[in-house]
C-alpha cells in the first residue's frame, strides 16, 4: 500500500490549543479517516460537545478547510491534500 | 442605593474652574453608567453646531455600576463626545485600571468643558483635584508622557491617560492611550483632548466600596469567574490573544484583505496570534484589573529594523496594518502598533486609510507628487511606517489621510468613494460583513458609524447563543432573516455592556441575568435581564437621537460600494448580504420611522419624552 503525509492543523479543538502534526495515512483517505485517528489520538482532551456519537469531529462545532480555505466534506476524496485544518470558528477582537 | 457614588466631577478648563455635582438616581436606573450616562448628559447639554472644535464640545469620562469592584473585566472606562472625525456620536472605552481608579475617588462622571489657555493636566487624587500645567509635557509621546506624570505626581499605583503629538495637532483619528498602553482608540477623542490643550488626565482613588449584598456579589464573582475560564473563546483568547481570530480568516473570510477586494491572501497565518506566540511573544504583565480573560499581549523584537518591546498587536491591528495592507510581516506589524501608540492614533482608521491610499495610487487617482516619494505598492512596509509619521504629524499626504478616508475620496474624486470603506465616516474594523451578514446591519445602523463595538453581532453567527437575550438557535452567518433582529438584540445588549463599562469579550460567557444579579448585589438597583435591555434600547435610541439632532437621517445608514460587491476569490466570494432586506426588518423591528427618527410611539415607551419634543 502506497502511502502519505498530511499536515493537520488543530485550531481550538483542544480548548486553548492551536498546534499542527504530521499524520501519516494510505494515499487514497477521505475526512472520516483522518477525524477518527485524531479523536483516538486526542479523546481525552477535546471537549465532548465536539465529538459526536460516530466518534467523529462534530461538524456543528468545528469547521473542516483545505489551505485555500475551501470546506470538505466527510467522503469526498482528499488524495493529494497535503495540508488540512480543523479549526472552532473563534469570532473575536 | 449603596454603591452609586452619584458624584459628576466638572471641569470648566475656559474658568479654571471645578465643580461637584449629584448625579440624580433614576439617571443611573434609565441609563445605567458610561455610555448611557455620557449620552443622558451630552444630549442635554452638548452644542449641536458644526464646529466639532468648539468649547462646548464636551468630553466625557465615564464608570458604570461595576467598576470600582472586582467584577471581572471592571477596570474599564469610558469616553464620549461628539467625534471630531465623524462629526456624530462617538463612544470608546479602554480597559486598564483606570475606570476602577475613577470610581474609588469617588466619581462617576467627569465632564471636561470649555478650552484652557495653555496646556494642562487633570489631577484626581481622591477629594484633591486640581489642573496642572502641562506646558513642559506638550509634545511628548504617550508613554513619556504618563511616565513624567505619574513621577510629578509621586504616585505608581495611579492610572493616567494621555494623547501624544496626534491628538495635539488635532489629527482626527488621534485616540488616547492609557497607562499600560490601552487605547481609547476609535473616532478621534483625542482630538477633542487635544483641541481644548488638555494633555492628560491622572486618576488615584482608594476609597472603599461598600456593596449591598457582599457576601452575594463575592459568589457572583466568582461565578463569573469560573464560567469565564471555562470557556473555550475565553480560553484562546488567553492563550493567543486577540490574534487567534486571524486563524479563521482564510476560512470565514472575515479579514479584509487589500482593502475589502480580495477574498484569500497566503499571509493570514504568517501574522496570527498563534505565530505572536512562537515567535515574539514575553511573558504576560496584567495590565487589565481584574481580567480572567488576559487577552493582552506584551511582545518583543530585540533586534533589527523594528526592534521594540510592549503592547502587542491586536486583531484589528493585525488586519488593519496586515491584510489589508497585504503586508505579512508580523515584527513590522508589531512595531507600527507601538508608533500608533506612541503618537496616539487609532489603529484601525491609520490602516485603513493607508489601505485606501495604496488602492487609490494602483489606480492612479494618488499621483505619484502627492505620495512625495513613498513607494505605495500593496504590501510596502517602509510606506506604511513612513505614512504614520505622515498623518500623526499631519505633514503631505498624511494631513490628507488622517482626515480619514471619507474626507480623503471627496478630495481626490476620480471614483475614489467606491473603495473608501466607512459608515459615517468612520473606517469599518475588521470583520468583513459578506462573512458575517448581520454585520451589515450592526455597521449601517451604530450610532458611531463602522463601528463592531456597539454590537459584535458577527460573534453569535458562529453557534454563539445567548436565551435570556431572546437568541435561542443558532443563526447561519450567511442567511438573510433575522439578521435585523440580531444586530438589534446584540446592540442592546452592547449598550448594556458598554454602560456597565465592562469588557465586551465578557459576552462570550456572561449573559443579561448574570448582569442584572451582579448589578443588584453591587449596587441594589433591581433590573430583571429584561428591564436591563430595555435600558440597552433607551440607550441606542438616544445615542439616534443625537444623531438626528446633528442632522443625520436614513440616508446615513448606508454601507459603502465595496463591501456590496463580491470579494475577489476565497471562502465568501459571490457572498453579498441582502442589506436593505435586512435593514427594512431592523427598522420595523426598532419602530423607526423612513427619515430614521425613532418613532413617537418608541420613544414614549421608553420614557424618553424631551427627545420626543426635540424631534417631533
Amino acid at each position: 500500500m502506497i502511502f502519505t503525509s498530511i499536515r493537520i492543523h488543530l485550531y481550538g479543538v483542544i480548548p486553548g490549543k492551536y498546534f499542527d502534526l504530521q499524520m501519516r495515512l494510505p494515499e487514497e483517505f477521505n475526512l472520516v479517516d483522518i477525524e477518527s485517528k485524531v479523536v483516538r489520538l486526542y479523546r481525552r482532551y477535546i471537549s465532548k460537545q465536539y465529538i459526536t456519537p460516530d466518534e467523529l469531529l462534530n461538524h456543528e462545532c468545528i469547521v473542516a478547510v483545505d489551505s485555500k480555505g475551501r470546506h470538505l466534506s466527510a467522503t469526498e476524496s482528499l488524495k493529494g491534500l497535503k495540508e488540512i485544518w480543523f479549526i472552532i470558528p473563534i469570532a473575536g477582537g | 442605593m449603596k454603591e452609586y457614588v452619584g458624584k459628576l466631577l466638572r471641569i470648566n478648563l475656559s474658568l479654571n474652574k471645578i465643580s461637584i455635582e449629584e448625579i440624580p438616581h433614576q439617571y443611573f436606573k434609565d441609563y445605567l453608567g458610561g455610555s448611557g450616562l455620557a449620552a443622558k448628559y451630552l444630549y442635554d447639554e452638548n452644542d449641536f453646531s458644526d464646529d466639532v472644535f468648539s468649547e462646548n464640545n464636551k468630553l466625557v469620562f465615564s464608570v458604570g455600576p461595576l467598576n470600582g469592584t472586582n467584577y471581572p473585566t471592571s477596570g474599564r472606562f469610558n469616553v464620549s463626545c461628539r467625534s471630531p472625525l465623524t462629526k456624530a456620536w462617538l463612544d470608546a472605552s479602554a480597559s486598564g485600571r483606570f475606570g476602577n481608579l475613577l470610581k474609588k475617588a469617588g466619581y462617576d462622571v467627569i465632564i471636561i468643558e470649555g478650552k484652557s489657555e495653555k496646556p494642562v493636566y487633570l489631577y484626581v487624587n481622591n477629594d484633591e483635584v486640581q489642573l496642572r500645567d502641562a506646558t513642559e509635557i506638550w509634545g511628548e509621546k504617550t508613554s513619556k508622557t504618563i511616565e513624567r506624570i505619574a513621577l510629578e505626581c509621586g504616585n505608581i499605583k495611579g492610572s493616567c491617560c494621555a494623547i501624544g503629538p496626534a491628538g495635539e495637532g488635532l489629527v482626527k483619528m488621534a485616540s488616547i492611550i492609557c497607562s499600560g498602553g490601552r487605547a481609547v482608540g476609535r473616532g478621534g477623542a483625542g482630538a477633542l483632548m487635544g483641541s481644548k490643550n488638555l494633555k492628560a488626565v491622572f486618576v488615584y482613588g482608594d476609597k472603599g466600596i461598600s456593596l449591598q449584598d457582599e457576601l452575594g456579589f463575592k459568589e457572583t464573582v466568582k461565578a463569573a469567574v469560573g464560567k469565564l475560564s471555562e470557556n473555550d473563546t475565553a480560553k484562546a483568547l488567553k492563550a493567543y490573544g486577540t490574534g487567534v481570530s486571524m486563524a479563521l480568516a482564510f476560512e470565514s473570510g472575515d479579514a479584509p484583505t487589500k482593502n475589502w477586494k480580495q477574498g484569500s491572501w497566503d499571509g493570514y497565518m504568517k501574522i496570527s496570534g498563534i505565530t505572536m506566540a512562537k515567535t515574539m511573544l514575553k511573558k504576560y504583565v496584567p495590565e487589565c484589573y481584574a481580567c480572567p480573560i488576559q487577552c493582552a499581549r506584551h511582545v518583543e523584537i530585540e533586534e533589527g529594523p523594528y526592534a521594540m518591546k510592549g503592547n502587542g498587536p491586536e486583531y484589528e491591528t493585525l488586519g488593519a496594518f496586515g491584510s489589508m495592507c497585504l503586508n505579512d510581516n508580523l515584527e513590522s506589524i508589531a512595531y507600527a502598533n507601538i508608533l500608533c501608540r506612541e503618537y496616539g492614533l487609532d489603529t484601525i482608521s491609520v490602516g485603513s486609510a493607508i489601505a485606501f491610499a495604496m488602492e487609490a495610487h494602483e489606480k492612479g487617482i494618488l499621483e505619484e507628487s502627492a505620495a512625495a516619494g513613498i513607494d505605495l505598492k500593496w504590501g510596502n512596509v517602509e510606506a506604511i511606517l513612513s505614512l504614520i509619521e505622515k498623518i500623526a504629524r499631519a505633514e503631505g499626504l498624511g494631513e490628507l489621510l488622517g482626515q480619514g478616508v471619507r474626507r480623503a475620496a471627496e478630495v481626490l474624486g476620480k471614483g475614489s468613494e467606491a473603495f473608501a470603506v466607512h459608515v459615517k465616516g468612520l473606517e469599518l474594523p475588521m470583520h468583513d460583513p459578506r462573512a458575517n451578514y448581520s454585520m451589515a446591519t450592526t455597521y449601517a445602523t451604530s450610532p458611531r458609524g463602522g463601528c463592531h463595538m456597539h454590537g459584535p453581532s458577527f460573534m453569535f453567527e458562529r453557534g454563539r447563543l445567548l436565551p435570556d437575550a431572546g437568541i435561542a438557535t443558532a443563526f447561519s452567518p450567511h442567511e438573510t432573516e433575522n439578521k435585523g433582529y440580531l444586530a438589534k438584540v446584540i446592540q442592546d445588549y452592547g449598550a448594556v455592556v458598554c454602560s456597565s463599562v465592562i469588557c465586551m469579550f465578557t459576552t462570550v460567557a456572561l449573559t443579561p441575568s448574570d448582569l442584572s444579579k451582579a448589578i443588584e448585589q453591587s449596587i441594589g438597583l433591581k433590573l430583571e435581564a429584561a428591564e436591563l435591555l430595555k435600558a440597552g434600547e433607551r440607550i441606542v435610541n438616544l445615542q439616534r437621537a443625537f444623531n438626528i439632532r446633528l442632522g443625520l437621517s436614513s440616508q446615513d445608514d448606508t454601507l459603502p460600494p465595496r463591501v456590496l460587491t463580491s470579494v475577489e476569490g476565497g471562502p465568501i466570494e459571490g457572498r453579498i448580504p441582502n442589506f436593505h432586506q435586512q435593514l427594512e426588518e431592523y427598522y420595523c423591528l426598532r419602530k423607526w420611522e423612513k427619515d430614521g427618527r425613532p418613532s413617537k410611539e418608541k420613544l414614549l415607551e421608553l420614557g424618553l419624552e424631551s427627545v420626543n419634543n426635540d424631534l417631533y
